[in-house]
Parts: structure tokens; sequence; C-alpha cells
């Protein structure tokens, strides 16, 4: 694992709207953004991204499936985010709060993912969850300004 | 857009002295005075660059849970929700745009609710999924009476 002072986390766009899981792409921003410890996702400075990597489980199996990369769409984003400004998403500025902050990510974020489909009666699709994310990473001041992997 | 600054410093301290400057004795009492206004946009009030949306909320829920005003928050939470995702009101027909727009808006509702009052929330969002409230229903504050029905004060 490469460790960061800073964390990147990708991908948003790894998937095509047509692809088998679509509603895992936003759930990946979702897990992938602040939760999966970025620092594990992310590129050694000055390297080339290597689109075959990805987060993989404890049993070693990987997160979801996704096409390879001769098969990815054109574009790769990522978010650049400070370790603190992670941490404090998380704990509100003291990190030993975690999840008992009432304003944490994963608390918010994955509640208001299945209490909205619920809701809706229907799987949420690639855009209403990045919709729904989107509206998050407002609330938290996480710029937006997704950055093109090819401008890297 | 400047850089976020938000989570530099004391920020709690930061929320309360932007209050008083604003002349207000509370969050509380700041918040109530824009009733309609989205978190964010309570936010970018009291310090665009330095202080965001869910410090807000979490300064909100620390003075309700010590005024015992947790219904109240909760009520009011809701209003901001509908305001911001629901422009027109409540629709007249749930078709499935509507479903997600109402499903997003009551959802975020659900996520700003302080968590002793999520489940009763929940039951909010079912109920009103079921017997729709009248079209173009916007409630303009936390004492709008259909809401008070749904969710009356409890705490003494």
């Amino acid at each position: 694992m490469w460790m960061s002072r800073s964390c990147v986390v990708w991908p948003l766009s790894l998937w095509r709207a047509d692809s088998l899981h679509p509603r895992w792409t936003g759930l990946l921003l979702a897990l992938a953004l602040l939760t999966t410890g970025c620092a594990s996702l992310a590129p050694p400075p000055g390297r080339r991204v290597n689109l075959n990597d990805m987060p993989r489980g404890a049993d070693g199996a990987t997160f979801v499936e996704r096409p390879r990369v001769s098969e990815a769409p054109e574009r790769l984003h990522h978010v650049e985010l400070e370790m603190a400004k992670h941490q404090a998403i998380h704990g509100g500025g003291d990190w030993r709060l975690g999840r008992l902050w009432p304003g944490e990510w994963n608390q918010l974020i994955m509640g208001a993912l299945r209490d909205a489909e619920t809701a809706a009666g229907r799987m949420l699709t690639r855009n209403e969850i990045l919709k729904v994310a989107a509206r998050y990473m407002k609330d938290y001041n996480i710029p937006m300004n997704f950055v093109s992997g090819r401008g890297r | 857009m400047s850089e976020d600054r938000s989570w530099q410093g004391a920020w709690k301290v930061r929320l309360h002295e932007r209050v008083r400057e604003r002349g207000y004795a509370s969050l509380t009492a700041f918040a109530e005075a824009r009733p309609t206004a989205s978190l964010v946009a309570l936010a970018e009030e009291l310090g665009k660059d330095d202080l965001n949306a869910v410090q807000v909320f979490s300064g909100l829920v620390a003075e309700a849970e010590r005024s015992h005003q947790l219904t109240r928050l909760a009520r009011g939470q809701l209003v901001r929700e509908l305001f911001e995702g629901l422009p027109n009101g409540w629709p007249a027909v749930l078709d499935d745009t509507n479903r997600f727009e109402v499903a997003h808006a009551l959802a975020r509702w659900i996520s700003y609710t302080p968590e002793t009052h999520k489940e009763r929330a929940r039951q909010i969002l079912v109920a009103l999924l079921a017997t729709p409230p009248p079209p173009g229903w916007r409630p303009l504050g936390p004492d709008d009476e259909l809401l008070h029905a749904l969710l009356p004060d409890e705490e003494v």
C-alpha cells in the first residue's frame, strides 16, 4: 500500500451507463471517496494510474465487477482530498468520535441511498446516485471539480 | 472557487462567533429566522469559505438536544429539504421522475434527522407516500399544520 499526504480517490466514471452494474458507480464513489482508505487507491505521484487496479475486500475478492482497461470509457476522474479533511468528515474534527458524530459521511450518504431506494420503490439509476452523492459533497464543501485522468 | 477552509481551526467556536456577530443568541435562532434556507445557504451566510452545511447541522442538533427541541428541529429540516428539493411543492402526480425527487428530498431529510427520531421519520416517509399531501404543499416553517400533525412535539 502506498501512503500519501493527500488522498486520491477514483474512479468516478469507469462504468458506462449501460454496463452491468451502473448503480455501483455512485456507490463506489460514495464508498471509495472516503471509506475504503484512500491511501490504498492512490497512485504514487508522477506515475500513471493502472486502470486495472481496484479495491479488494479482505478475502481478496474484487469489490465490484467493472470493465477492463480496453473496455473502459474515455474519461477517468478522481477527487483529491487532504487527509485532514478526509478525517474531519468522518469525525467532525475529532477523529476519535468517528461514527458518533451526527454529520458522519458514511451514515449520511449510505442511509440516504437506502432510504431513497425504498421511497422510490426501485433501484436508483447511476445518475440518480451521483445526484445524491453530489448534494452531500456540496454539504461538506468537497470540491466537485473532478480532474480528467487523461490530463494528468 | 476559493479553497475550502471549513475544517481548519476550531470550527465550533467559529460557528458560534459568526452567529453572535450577526446578532443572534443561538444558531437555532439564526436558522429559525431563515426557515426555508438550506443548510448550505445557512453555512454560506455564516462563512462561505470556512464553514459548511454539515457543521451547521451538527451545531443545530447539539443545541436542540440541550433545549429538548429535537422534534421541532426535525420538522424544520423537512421544511428545508422540501423547499430545496421540490421547488413546485408536492407533485400532483408521482410519475417516475417526480417520485425520485420526492424520495431524494425525504431521504436527505432522514439523513439529517437526529438518531433518536430516524425511525419516526421513516414512518412519516411511508405515510407521506401512502397518503400524499395536497398537490403543491410546500411548508414554510416548522409550525406548518400538516407537519405538526405528522410529527407533533413530544418533548417536555
